[in-house]
């Protein structure tokens, strides 16, 4: 029911108020509730009876004249007119690629997280190799290597050809009328909470996967350095890394699609947002900046990765993040645009 | 599904014809119309009171607030005026003459006979 509340909050939200207007949100408002209520006494989900009350509202424009509107409505249309080849979406289609994305998102987040496991396998073999008993151990890990990696390949493969017919779509640019834009707006607004969910964990989990590394690798080099058993521990702390990372990358992953499929389509069509798409964080950066930065934590975590399996000192390594996080800010500050400032 | 443009034009005689024995509300009428028409035909909710402001104006219903039951919740429910019961027989005659008129261009199947 907030949800109906918000999506005809939203529709009302640009309009004078006048006696009229209130009156027919009010109307509208109870129409609205009396069906939700009644779909869901059917047995009807929640989201079910949503999407039912939401595509049988019809179109403010409607209301247009007789709620002496006209100007709101038009300001709105005369937007979209400046577009006029662009495909048209209504809201049924607008939530069929939502859905899509959604579980196109959940495949290449299992397809990267599957890509970071692939190491897992090796690792741990590598730590037990020595032993006679484990004599298959490392065949066995680089096979398990490849089945991930083939298996993501394929999730990847598929995905893209799910979403190759929302091709048109995606290219823009969009024609919504003002309902659609205010419920994709709505539907974007009621994600959110999720997708900062999924952000948190994600990261945290990121930063606590060094945990084990860095513990197990003071211990051992305590107890007694070179000793086999402590030497296996910090290696199956750093293939703990790998599962950490991997579950918070697809976490991360699946957030990041699922935010994006809903700025793309307000971006297209409703002109309203602004280059959403763009990190907030580096908004204020200058072009230089915005390059910089994007391949900057991705170079922090080769070389994290490059130095660590080189040396094969993950107890001293990780001492890049702390380092990364800080030199940062530093570029963020010599890159800054001048207004910003 | 009827194309909206089709029927937009009798859209208040649907509504006045649910008024004509008993005041009624937005939802009730719109569920009516729904049941009635066996599914075929649902109105959207911007239709539905875009028509009540508009014969409301017109002087062909009345608004009053009232509760469903004892206790319920305060709706505003809608009764046709004689304005509107003028309206409405104008209309049936209209839709009379019309489909009169209109049926005698629409092809006949060939199941039904030569006609």
């Amino acid at each position: 029911m907030e949800t109906l509340r918000n999506y005809l909050e939203n529709m009302f939200m640009n309009l004078p108020v006048t006696p009229e207007v209130l009156r027919a949100k009010q109307e509208l408002a109870q129409m609205m509730e009396d069906k939700y209520n009644e779909l869901k006494a059917e047995g009807r989900t929640e989201n079910e009876a949503i999407g039912i009350v939401i595509s049988e509202f019809g179109n403010l424009s409607e209301l247009a004249e007789d709620l002496g509107i006209n100007d709101a409505v038009r300001a709105h249309d005369s937007e979209m007119d400046m577009q006029p080849e662009g495909l048209h979406v209504n809201v049924q289609m607008a939530e069929a690629y939502l859905a899509d994305k959604a579980k196109s998102a959940v495949r290449i987040g299992i397809g990267v997280m599957l890509c970071i496991f692939s190491v897992v396998g090796t690792i741990l073999a590598a730590a037990v190799e020595d032993r006679p008993v484990f004599s298959t151990a490392l065949p066995a890990g680089v096979a398990a290597m490849f089945i991930m990696i083939g298996c993501a390949v394929g999730l990847f493969v598929y995905s893209a050809t799910k979403d190759s017919v929302w091709k048109e779509l995606e290219r823009g640019p969009l024609q919504m009328d003002f309902s659609t834009v205010e419920y994709i707006k709505n539907r974007k607004q009621s994600y959110h909470p999720t997708h900062t969910i999924f952000m948190t964990i994600g990261i945290v989990l990121c930063v606590v996967s060094v945990v084990p590394v860095t513990v197990f690798g003071i211990l051992g080099d305590r107890a007694s350095s070179g000793s086999q058993n402590a030497e296996s521990m910090t290696i199956a702390a750093a293939a703990s890394l790998f599962i950490f990372v991997g579950i918070g990358v697809m976490l991360i992953v699946q957030g990041s699609i699922r935010k994006e499929a809903f700025d793309r389509l307000l971006n297209a069509g409703g002109k309203t947002v602004a280059s959403m798409s763009e990190d907030p964080e580096y908004a204020d950066l200058t072009d230089t900046g915005k390059r910089v930065m994007s391949v900057y934590w991705p170079c922090v975590t080769c070389a994290y990765l490059a130095w660590s399996f080189l040396t094969f000192n993950w107890h001293i390594t990780w001492i890049i993040w702390p380092i990364a996080a800080v030199f940062s800010k530093v570029l963020q500050a010599i890159f800054i645009k001048k207004e910003a400032l | 599904m009827i194309s909206s443009d089709i029927i937009r034009g009798y859209n208040d005689t649907i509504i006045l014809y649910l008024l004509l024995d008993a005041p009624s509300y937005g939802y009730e009428i719109s569920k009516r119309i729904r049941s009635i028409s066996g599914e075929k035909y649902i109105i959207k909710e911007t239709t539905l009171y875009s028509a009540f402001t508009r014969m409301e104006k017109n002087g062909f219903i009345e608004s009053f607030y009232a509760e469903k039951e004892e206790g319920g919740k305060r709706r505003t429910y809608y009764r046709i005026t004689d304005a509107g019961r003028a309206y409405y027989s104008e209309k049936c005659e209209e839709w009379n003459l019309t489909k009169e008129v209109i049926e005698k261009f629409i092809a006949k199947e060939t199941a039904n006979g030569n006609a």
